[in-house]
């Protein structure tokens, strides 16, 4: 007997569609609130991988070039020409920084190497945070997505099952097909929530290690140049 | 950042349309029709008829002889049973089977029978009619119920004696079936009171439940004759008609004869019993199985319990 038989005359028969879309116009209002919700987040999410890969790749090529520059033997005061008041670079930045203090303590002709040591070195600490952070900018966006979106998806799917229970209950069918679509749809949440998660704590673990290292080779960067500069300091008392 | 953004979402679109495009809808899922497989949920009652029938199946087979008084009756019954098989033999196994608590138990004072069965010692008269019953008539009254033990032993031994097809045969279980259908006309004359004929049966059968409630319903109006020798000659047969409502729609016929003298004793109290019954509570939508119905009126059974 073709158990399509067996269904009530009320009920109807499963949704002839179960593509993505129909399952989406299909599901209870929350559950397409989580489906937004975790759609966009998605956006978010790769929207930011994208613009860290590139600024991070950027950000890492630029500083191994400028350390290039730095060793290559050239003068100071022409890099810090060359480089000009706009950095493009963290690692620039922080040369930049510290030669404008240097330059500074040189103003009016006399030189105040009192505490230029030490001044030289807030400055560059200084420009080593503001440069983390604005690396570090939005990458915790990805952590919160990763760690939460499957809550979200799972919300989701609780609320749909929920639903298909109470179809179950109010047409008083166990029938498959009152209860896979809710099922369906509620899983299709849980799907999104994984989707949006992965990639998003993947990605998230890769940024800290790269920034990780890039704040190590900035720190270097900075003890190196700091100790070039108190040479410096020495040779002119 | 707002290039991104922008990707991103791009991306995610053509994810979408490709996940649409390449996956358009769920596929139905084939599934190979099979024939559906009729289930029957069995109670026990049906079980257990199911169980007597295999009992009937197998002394039918057996060479015992028949008895010649039953065979006598058997040409009656047969002929009705056709239309309507059922009825008979399920209602022969009615009244005599197991409870006779209630009305025997008041003779037990007397306890005449019980004596007179070992030997006769009590009533001198009684003694030599009592003894050649005994030798003549031993034979049809008791084997109902020593039938069914005997039987099953010796129809092994003899099969094992048959030639190769024989065996084969029994292997098939070809013979039973014919052979159950050859001796169907002794069937009914064999019938041991607790026996069922159920090999035709179908779902028009009266249950063991309702055949018990019948019982019941007839041994609550019984008073089987009391302090009468020789009870084994006192089986008294009746066939009863039935309205829809359960009354009786004729009197009831004694179908069998009785030899001894106190035997038209036993079966007034027997059709006392029924009309004093009736109208019997019975499930209306299997009437065609209780229209017509054989109802065995046994003393011994009442008086041994």
């Amino acid at each position: 007997m073709n158990p399509l038989d067996l269904l009530p005359t009320g009920v109807a028969p499963p949704a002839s569609e179960l593509s993505f879309i129909s399952l989406f116009w299909q599901a209870h209002i929350v559950v397409k609130a989580v489906i937004v919700g975790l759609f966009l987040a998605s956006v978010w999410c790769w929207a930011i991988i994208l613009e860290k890969t590139f600024s991070l790749s950027r950000a890492w090529r630029r500083a191994e070039k400028f350390e290039q520059q730095f060793w290559s033997g050239k003068s100071l005061d022409e890099l810090y020409a060359n480089i000009g008041h706009r950095p493009n670079h963290s690692m620039a930045a922080l040369f930049v920084a510290a030669m404008r203090e240097w330059r500074r303590s040189q103003e009016g002709g006399e030189l105040r190497i009192g505490g230029l040591q030490l001044r030289v070195e807030k400055v560059m600490d200084v420009a080593i945070q503001k440069e983390t952070m604005s690396l570090e900018k939005r990458l915790l966006v990805l952590a919160t997505v990763g760690a939460t979106a499957p809550f979200i998806g799972l919300f989701g799917t609780v609320w749909g099952i929920m639903s298909s229970f109470q179809a179950i209950a109010v047409s008083k069918n166990t029938n498959l097909a009152v209860v896979a679509p809710g099922i369906a749809e509620a899983l299709f949440a849980t799907a999104l929530g994984l989707v949006a998660a992965i990639p998003a704590v993947i990605f998230y673990n890769k940024f800290n290690n790269d920034l990780s290292r890039l704040s190590i080779k900035l720190e270097t960067f900075a003890d190196e140049f700091s100790a070039i500069l108190s040479r410096q300091i020495d040779e002119r008392n | 950042m707002k290039k991104s953004l922008a990707t991103s979402f791009l991306l995610h679109v053509m994810v979408l349309l490709a996940g649409m495009i390449v996956l358009p809808s769920a596929k139905e899922y084939t599934v190979e029709k099979l024939e559906s497989v009729p289930i029957d949920l069995v109670t026990i009652s049906e079980f257990t008829k199911l169980r007597a029938q295999k009992k009937d199946e197998k002394p039918e087979p057996e060479p015992e002889p028949p008895k010649p008084e039953k065979a006598e009756e058997k040409p009656e019954p047969e002929p009705e049973a056709r239309p309507e098989p059922k009825p008979q033999p399920e209602i022969a196994a009615l009244p005599p089977e197991p409870e006779a608590p209630r009305p025997p138990e008041p003779v037990a004072p007397e306890q005449p029978k019980p004596e007179a069965r070992p030997e006769p010692e009590p009533a001198p008269a009684a003694k030599p009619q009592t003894a050649e019953k005994k030798v003549e008539k031993a034979t049809p009254a008791p084997r109902p119920r020593v039938k069914p033990r005997r039987p099953r032993r010796p129809p092994v031994k003899k099969r094992r004696k048959f030639d190769v097809d024989r065996i084969a045969a029994l292997l098939n279980k070809v013979p039973d079936a014919n052979s159950g259908r050859r001796s169907a006309g002794r069937e009914t004359a064999r019938l041991r009171p607790g026996e069922v004929d159920q090999s035709r049966g179908t779902d028009a059968l009266i249950t063991m439940d309702e055949r018990a409630a019948l019982r019941a319903q007839i041994e609550r109006c019984w008073n089987p004759p009391i302090g009468v020798r020789d009870a084994q000659d006192l089986l008294v047969r009746l066939r009863i008609r039935l309205k829809p409502d359960g009354s009786l729609e004729s009197a009831p016929q004694i179908v069998n004869k009785g030899s001894s003298q106190y035997f038209q004793v036993a079966a007034e109290s027997a059709m006392r019993a029924i009309r004093r019954c009736q109208p019997f509570t019975m499930p209306p939508e299997k009437y065609r199985s209780w229209r017509e119905i054989i109802v065995n009126f046994d003393p011994r059974e009442m008086i041994q319990g």
